[in-house]
């Protein structure tokens, strides 16, 4: 919970900040897709502190290559001497 | 709070409307009344006791009256008595020409031309030019039905001598110093380098001080894209008042927010000097001895101008200290805190014994414990440096010695500390430059949080953060760790090591890129014949 | 507009190849080639210029176009897109598993008990910092800390020198051959082929040719060095050890012993891999900003930066369950992906552009 308070107030310090930047370019465009990101980068994190276990990215790559990536492994561990 | 805005907006508001009304009111001639124009200047002075004024007669035949003004203080009275009154007064009655009578014009004209014996003289012609230079020291000299008047140049007001430098002090090298006055900094800078390309250029700023600043550069040498910078950035100032360079180095500078100073600041004319040979701009502030000194890099900061009369192998060597104690005055006591909190197994095992047993009783994590010390010594260096001077030798052994050994007896501090803190301080002394000690003296506290926090590691993303801001860093274009990020091959002659002065043949690239050759020298050869 | 020049290129590009490489290399070269290990990374630095060649010729075709730019003009607008948003994926992950294996290394060796999250946090924040600077300011950062890391790498092989067996390393050639050529095949992987992200910032170069020139150079270089450690690793430690360590270097930095005073300076090589990852995850972290925000056709890079790197702070931590994983994660997946956009990739572009100059030719 701690964790998860340091970093919403890290965060919102970030986002005030990069806004006004933003804000005084008078870039829409880029405060409103800064914006989505944000949020999203938030919200997956927050999941993440609270303990939400996301499947591990290389079971998902392991998974998206496997066909091809399986008999290569198994081919070059034949090479490794261990 | 809206009422109080709007307040705010009012006073600013009559505020602006105060400076146009006197700058209009300064614009008015003067009249061809003497009694009127002496009242006007009365009333637009405020009656200032300060305003001295004589009447008195020019001419025999038909006397006219004429009348003196001056700032009491600010003249050179036995200058104005020998020679602007006594010409006046005298010589005018006994001269033949008055055997005619003169109208006011030719009067005028005549004394302009015959009679004031003084060097400086300005004719004015309303009242912004008068005050302009009755405030500066000049003496005014109206003369009744004409409407025009002299200002006459005899500056007395009382200025410190050329002493020696007290901030940056040399064994071998000129003993000279700015002083406070502006024109006699000039001097001391043109008595080293007779070239006439060595212009200047003044303005004056401050809507209420109209301190003088003068730039300086030599042509030929300066890139002119700096100069036009260094102007261009004057040129935005506008503010009451500049007493220091300080305020003008703040208001032109590259980046505010940032520890390291990207300005240098000098007493030494001979360090203004060899900048302005460098191809550097200087700028000159009346009333002050400090020179500010542009383009400043990283690197100017570790150089004294005395490694540049040593031979240059004891200067490299020098110099290369100061390099290794900016590192120590920075990272010494964070390195002890991460070596005794994280790194254990890097202390040798028969110091570590000895660093064990000392810190066995001390009730405080060695961070707690350096932050003590190195706050309780920041304090005793600045109390040192504002209480008077018998005093503060007092303050400093009490601090040093009793403060020190106590703190050790008293189990508060580990002995170790106390060689660290004082290792760190007396690094920090060493720069030539205090502007860049201060720095130094500031980042040493992040550092020790970082080292508290992640160990050593902790300490290398503090040098790849402060890296990257120096690197970020640039003073009036120049990139401010150049030469060495972009690195330059040719300019580490004169970098961490001072090569001889014949091997130094071209001037820093990045600062000036049209006249780089500076010398044709080639390294002595005597004649072994003999 | 904000440029570096040829050296600070070269430069980044031997902090690249050197990144995550310097520390696994070693246990991978032995792994395959034993005692010839030091031979599978000589093969490796052969075929890897070879490839870097190729990656050279790609930067004469870039002509001071933005990567991204250049592989849209290539491959056309729809098609463009979606190779821009799976090679953004790739850098993604290159970046946070780089992230990952920095932390990892951190928490285990050096600062036993801290968080790897927290370590993790506190390098991207400072690469965020970087990035956010810009690429002329990384460029020159990365000049300043160059002499650093190249003294150390040759103080620690130096100073182990005295310890070398170099029984170790025969017989040359001898035995195993085949699976000495195939070891080459991983190590180019995490070293040679990861420049092709490098081809990001090329168009900040302030001459191609210097960019063209310093890609060889750099590659050749870091290939060197890679070739020293490992040799060093395994003429010090021996073949076991360089095996089965997943650090050997740092198993090499702890046998440092000057004068009996100075000890367990292990710290050196950890020094030595933290600046060069470092460098390598800003790379790859502002190349990806840039692709995102061309992607998104934004006007700077810097909008993203922020979110990025949270969201690359949240990649490290759940990229890999634990450090056992790391070699199956580079000898399956890590590969498939590196082949096809670091090799298949840039050949595409290369059969596209000699095709299309062609027609143009003819027409």
């Amino acid at each position: 919970m701690l964790n998860a308070i340091l970093f919403w107030s890290i965060s919102s310090i970030f986002f005030y900040k990069e806004g006004k930047r933003l804000w005084k370019l008078k870039a829409k465009k880029d405060m409103i897709i800064f914006t989505i990101f944000m949020c999203f980068a938030v919200t997956i994190i927050t999941l993440h502190l609270f303990g939400v276990q996301f499947p591990y990215l290389i079971h998902v790559l392991d998974f998206i290559t496997k066909p091809i990536s399986e008999p290569l492994r198994q081919w070059l561990n034949s090479f490794h001497h261990t | 709070m809206i009422i109080m805005r709007q307040k705010f907006k009012k006073t600013s508001s009559t505020n602006k409307r105060d400076i146009t009304n006197i700058s209009s009111e300064y614009e008015v001639n003067l009249s061809n009344e003497l009694e009127s124009n002496k009242k006007e200047i009365y009333r637009l002075l405020g009656n200032s006791s300060d305003l001295v004024t004589r009447e008195f007669q020019l001419g025999k035949i038909r006397p006219i009256n004429a009348r003196i003004l001056f700032l009491d203080g600010l003249i050179d009275k036995e200058f104005i008595q020998n020679y602007l009154l006594n010409p006046l007064i005298n010589d005018l009655r006994e001269s033949k020409s008055d055997e005619k009578v003169l109208d006011v014009q030719e009067l005028y004209q005549f004394i302009k031309d015959f009679t004031i014996t003084t060097a400086e003289l300005a004719e004015i012609k309303n009242f912004k030019g008068l005050l302009e230079h009755l405030l500066a020291g000049d003496t005014i000299l109206l003369i009744d039905g004409i409407a025009k008047g002299f200002a006459v140049g005899a500056r007395g007001a009382k200025e410190r001598g050329v002493e020696e430098p007290t901030t940056q002090k040399v064994v071998r090298g000129p003993k000279d110093s700015f002083t406070e006055t502006i024109s006699v900094n000039i001097a001391l800078i043109r008595k080293r380098i007779k070239d006439p390309n060595l212009w200047l250029e003044s303005f004056a700023y401050g809507r209420k001080t109209k301190t003088k600043v003068t730039i300086a550069y030599i042509h030929g040498i300066v890139n002119p894209r700096i100069v036009d910078e260094v102007k261009a950035r004057l040129a935005k100032i506008d503010i009451d008042g500049i007493l220091e360079s300080g305020y003008i180095e703040e208001l032109i500078e590259d980046e505010t927010y940032t520890p390291f100073p990207t300005m240098f600041n000098t007493e030494r004319p001979d360090a203004v000097s060899a900048a302005l040979l460098e191809g550097k701009v200087a700028i000159l502030v009346d009333g002050t001895p400090f020179v500010l000194l542009v383009p400043a890099l990283f690197v100017d900061f570790f150089q004294a101008s005395e490694d540049y009369y040593q031979r240059s192998d004891i200067s490299s060597l020098i110099r290369l200290l100061r390099y290794i104690a900016f590192f120590l005055a920075l990272l010494t006591p964070s390195v002890y805190i991460a070596l005794t909190t994280f790194h254990q197994e890097m202390i040798p095992t028969t110091l570590l014994v000895s660093l064990a047993a000392q810190r066995e009783g001390i009730p405080f994590p060695a961070f707690v414990e350096a932050l003590l010390m190195e706050i309780t010594f920041e304090l005793l260096r600045e109390a040192g440096i504002r209480l008077p001077t018998p005093i503060g030798s007092a303050i400093s052994i009490v601090g040093a010695l009793v403060l020190g050994q106590a703190a050790v007896d008293a189990g508060i501090v580990s002995a170790t500390m106390v060689i660290v803190v004082s290792l760190t301080a007396i690094s920090s002394f060493i720069f030539p430059s205090y502007s860049l000690a201060i720095s130094v003296r500031m980042l040493r506290f992040p550092f020790m949080v970082m080292a508290a926090t992640f160990g050593l590691f902790g300490i290398f993303i503090g040098l790849i953060i402060l890296t990257l801001h120096l690197t970020s860093l640039r003073s009036f274009g120049i990139p401010y760790l150049s030469p060495f990020a972009p690195f330059i091959a040719e300019d580490q002659r004169d970098a961490v090591f001072r090569a001889p002065r014949w091997a130094q043949k071209k001037r820093p690239r990045l600062i000036n890129q049209r006249n780089t050759r500076r010398e044709n020298a080639g390294q002595p050869q005597p004649d072994r014949k003999g | 507009m904000e440029k570096i020049d040829g050296k600070q290129f070269t430069i980044l590009v031997i902090m690249n190849t050197l990144g995550a490489s310097i520390i696994f290399i070693p246990s991978i070269a032995t792994g395959f080639g034993k005692e010839n290990g030091w031979l599978t990374v000589l093969f490796s630095i052969a075929f890897g210029m070879l490839i870097v060649s190729m990656y050279s010729v790609i930067i004469k075709q870039q002509a001071e176009r933005d990567i991204f730019c250049f592989i849209e003009d290539t491959f056309g607008k729809w098609f463009g897109v979606i190779i821009i948003i799976l090679f953004n994926g790739y850098l993604f992950t290159n970046a946070s598993a780089n992230l990952w294996a920095i932390g990892d290394f951190m928490s285990l060796q050096i600062l036993m008990g801290t968080p790897e999250q927290a370590i993790e946090l506190i390098i991207i924040g400072t690469a965020l910092i970087a990035i956010r600077h810009g690429i002329e300011v990384i460029g020159r950062t990365a000049e300043v800390f160059f002499p650093f890391t190249m003294l150390s790498t040759s103080l620690l092989t130096l100073l182990v020198m005295e310890e070398a067996n170099w029984q170790n390393i025969q017989p040359v050639f001898q035995l195993n051959r085949l699976d000495t050529f195939v070891g080459t095949i991983p190590i180019i992987v995490i070293t040679f082929l990861e420049l092709f992200i490098l081809l990001g910032i090329t168009h900040k170069v302030n001459r191609p040719k210097s960019a063209q020139k310093g890609l060889l150079l750099g590659g050749f270089i870091s290939g060197m060095l890679l070739l020293v450690i490992t040799t060093a690793c395994i003429v010090v430690l021996g073949l076991k050890a360089t095996t089965h360590y997943t650090y050997p270097i740092y198993a090499l930095g702890q046998r440092i012993s000057l004068f009996n005073f100075l000890e367990r300076v292990e710290i050196l090589v950890a020094f030595i891999w933290f600046f060069t990852i470092f460098f390598k995850i800003s790379i790859t972290f502002y190349i990806l900003s840039n692709g995102m925000s061309y992607l998104l056709k934004l006007k700077n890079h810097k909008t993203l930066s922020i979110p990025l790197a949270l969201l690359l702070f949240l990649g490290s931590a759940i990229l890999i369950p634990t450090t056992f994983n790391v070699f199956t994660f580079i000898y399956g997946p890590y590969l498939v992906f590196s082949v096809l956009f670091t090799i298949i990739l840039p050949i595409c572009i290369l059969l596209i552009n000699s095709v299309k100059s062609k027609q143009q030719k003819g027409s």
